[in-house]
């Protein structure tokens, strides 16, 4: 049977962050042909780009009692394969961001099918990465470490204190995520301070990175002394800038807002 | 010899029964029915509800007191809804007809079919649809009743048909071990869902299956609301829902007019409520905006419902107010109210 699998990342957030590829992929496809299926950042963008084509919903996947999530991702892995090489269709896996960044599911594809060898067409996506770090001025001279919150506060992850780090998703309670509640974030705020409070001076400026939201997305920071980190509550989904300790100075600061 | 035909699958497409006695046909005619939801079943449902508050079944009360005011839209709304469906089988005339079997079970008392859904009738309503006739009983479907009227009337029952064309029925405990093979069939259109009989439980493994039969089968969620019947569903709309309540089945109230003397456009009613203090046993006295025509019942502050029942297209606010006693401003305040809500428009 003659499926294929192709893995289509979406960008972070306004559609003009789709590569041409992924538009060109989805616009002059032929709906009829393809199977599609995403959350819902992906159904609202392909709403606009091809109308056409149905993108399958799989937000069931957040609703199931009793399943966690990497068992979530581990069987939607499966039966896209599936769906795509058993059961023969051109099957469209939709994400958001890069498909290569914090994507469970994508990994398992990704290793099944090298695996068993079967074909796998992966689709990039701009990541969220890049939509963060234009509030910030990386050098890159001493590297870029990449670390979640809850690798630092829970997982006794240490920091490479020479390194300047991107700290993903300090809005998110758990690591599975199960309780995305911005008014939570605090606490794993609290958690993620004292473990850095445990290796960095109370008043080194740390920078919170984050969206305004749908529709414009705008890049947003905020400055602040690290033993602040805590004192507000941050939307799911931000991220954390923290500079290097000897670093250059112009990690240390924030850089305005990209015009648009 | 006629052939009796069990109460489900219901609703039926058709209502007529030739020689033979449909009770689909027969539960159709007698309750779902504008005169019967509006009349007698209301009548019942009062008075049921009337009774599990004196008895502090609150639980119960919570449910009589939805299905009383469902009744209004209930009514109003049955005979194109079952039109529809019997014209062109539409999901949101079977959530409807749904809502009126939830209100003939509760009024009457009655269970439902063995699959949890629609309308089992009593025995003494079953025997009085025979007419002494020499009848034989056949099947139309699984979990049409065919095997409890059976029991009841002591007689065979013909053969089980197979499930409708496109749809399978699978046991909840093999969901698991059968989900590649109906995921597969699902997406390439050789079926269209899955009845699946027994509990889906709380395994994981279980749970992922259903979570694939729903992504996948056009129908899916239309069997696992609505039973066999809903694989007639002509157009299944991508299986998204339209539930009782939500915007898209009730509309909102036709627009009135304001004016210094009004008529009411509705009916208001004073019941125990709202539904919160109600299931927690400390009911308070509600209103109810209720119309005659599909949209949903409005609960409101007991004395909107008294300024509503005083406007008899007569009286202005000054002498509303005088009968109710109370300070004209705030009646005609309340009138204002109900006249945007649609609940009373100026006369002539």
């Amino acid at each position: 049977m003659s499926g294929s699998l192709t893995i289509v990342g979406l960008g972070p957030a306004r559609p003009e962050h789709i590569t041409r590829e992924a538009f060109e992929l989805l616009s002059t496809a032929d709906a009829s042909a393809r199977r599609a299926y995403g959350l819902a950042h992906a159904r609202d963008l392909c709403a606009d780009i091809a109308p056409e084509l149905r993108v399958r919903s799989l937000d069931y996947l957040y609703q199931l009692p009793g399943v966690d999530r990497p068992t979530a991702y581990d069987d939607l892995a499966r039966m896209l394969m599936r769906r795509a090489f058993d059961d023969g269709f051109d099957v469209l896996y939709l994400v958001a961001g890069s498909p290569l960044f914090y994507n469970d599911a994508v990994l398992v594809i990704r290793k099944r099918c090298a695996d068993r060898g079967l074909p796998l067409r992966l689709v990039h996506g701009v990541s969220f990465v890049d939509l963060v770090l234009d509030r910030v001025f990386w050098t890159g001279h001493q590297g870029l470490q990449v670390l979640s919150a809850w690798n630092l506060a829970r997982d006794g992850m240490g920091l490479a204190l020479d390194v300047p780090a991107l700290v993903c998703q300090i809005g998110e309670f758990s690591r599975g995520g199960e309780a995305l509640d911005t008014a939570q974030s605090v606490d794993m705020l609290a958690e993620l301070r004292d473990a850095l409070l445990g290796v960095l001076p109370a008043e080194h400026p740390v920078t919170i990175l984050y969206s305004s939201g749908p529709p414009d997305y705008r890049s947003l920071a905020r400055t602040l002394p690290l033993c602040e980190l805590a004192d507000d509550e941050v939307p799911v989904y931000a991220n954390l800038w923290v500079p290097a300790l000897e670093g250059p100075e112009i990690e240390r600061n924030q850089a305005p807002e990209s015009q648009r | 010899m006629s052939v009796l035909l069990p109460p489900g699958p219901f609703p039926p497409r058709s209502l007529s029964e030739g020689p033979d006695i449909d009770l689909a046909v027969h539960l159709w005619r007698s309750f779902f029915q504008r005169e019967w939801l509006a009349g007698e079943g209301r009548g019942k449902l009062e008075q049921r509800l009337a009774l599990a508050v004196d008895a502090g079944d609150w639980a119960r009360a919570d449910e009589l007191l939805t299905a009383f005011v469902d009744s209004w839209p209930l009514a109003a709304g049955i005979a194109d809804a079952g039109e529809a469906w019997r014209a062109d089988a539409l999901p949101a005339a079977l959530e409807i007809i749904a809502r009126a079997a939830d209100l003939v079970r509760l009024a009457l008392d009655w269970s439902s079919l063995p699959d949890g859904r629609w309308v089992m009738p009593d025995e003494p309503w079953i025997r009085s649809q025979l007419e002494q006739r020499n009848l034989e009983l056949q099947a139309r479907g699984h979990g049409d009743g065919a095997a409890k009227l059976a029991a009841l009337l002591d007689c065979s029952c013909g053969g089980v048909p197979e499930p409708p064309t496109g749809i399978e029925r699978v046991s909840a405990d093999r969901l698991a071990s059968e989900r590649a093979r109906l995921g597969g069939a699902l997406a390439r259109g050789e079926l269209r869902g899955v009845l699946v009989h027994g509990v889906v439980g709380d395994d994981p493994q279980a749970q992922l299956a259903l979570g694939e039969l729903r992504l996948e089968g056009s129908h899916q969620r239309l069997l696992e609301r609505f039973g066999a019947v809903a694989a007639a569903v002509s157009n299944a709309g991508g299986g998204v829902l339209l539930r009782w309540g939500d915007d898209g089945l009730l509309a909102s109230a036709p627009a009135a007019t304001g004016g210094s003397v009004l008529a009411a456009c509705c009916q208001g009613r004073f019941l125990p409520g709202p539904p919160s203090a109600l299931r927690t046993g400390r009911p308070q006295r509600v209103g109810y905006l209720l119309w005659d025509a599909l949209v949903a019942p409005l609960m409101v502050a007991p004395v909107a419902v008294a300024v509503l029942c005083a406007l008899d297209g007569q009286r202005d606010a000054a002498a509303v107010a005088e009968l109710l006693g109370g300070p004209v401003d705030q009646v005609r305040s309340i009138m204002d109210e109900l006249v945007a809500l649609g609940a009373a428009s100026s006369v002539g």
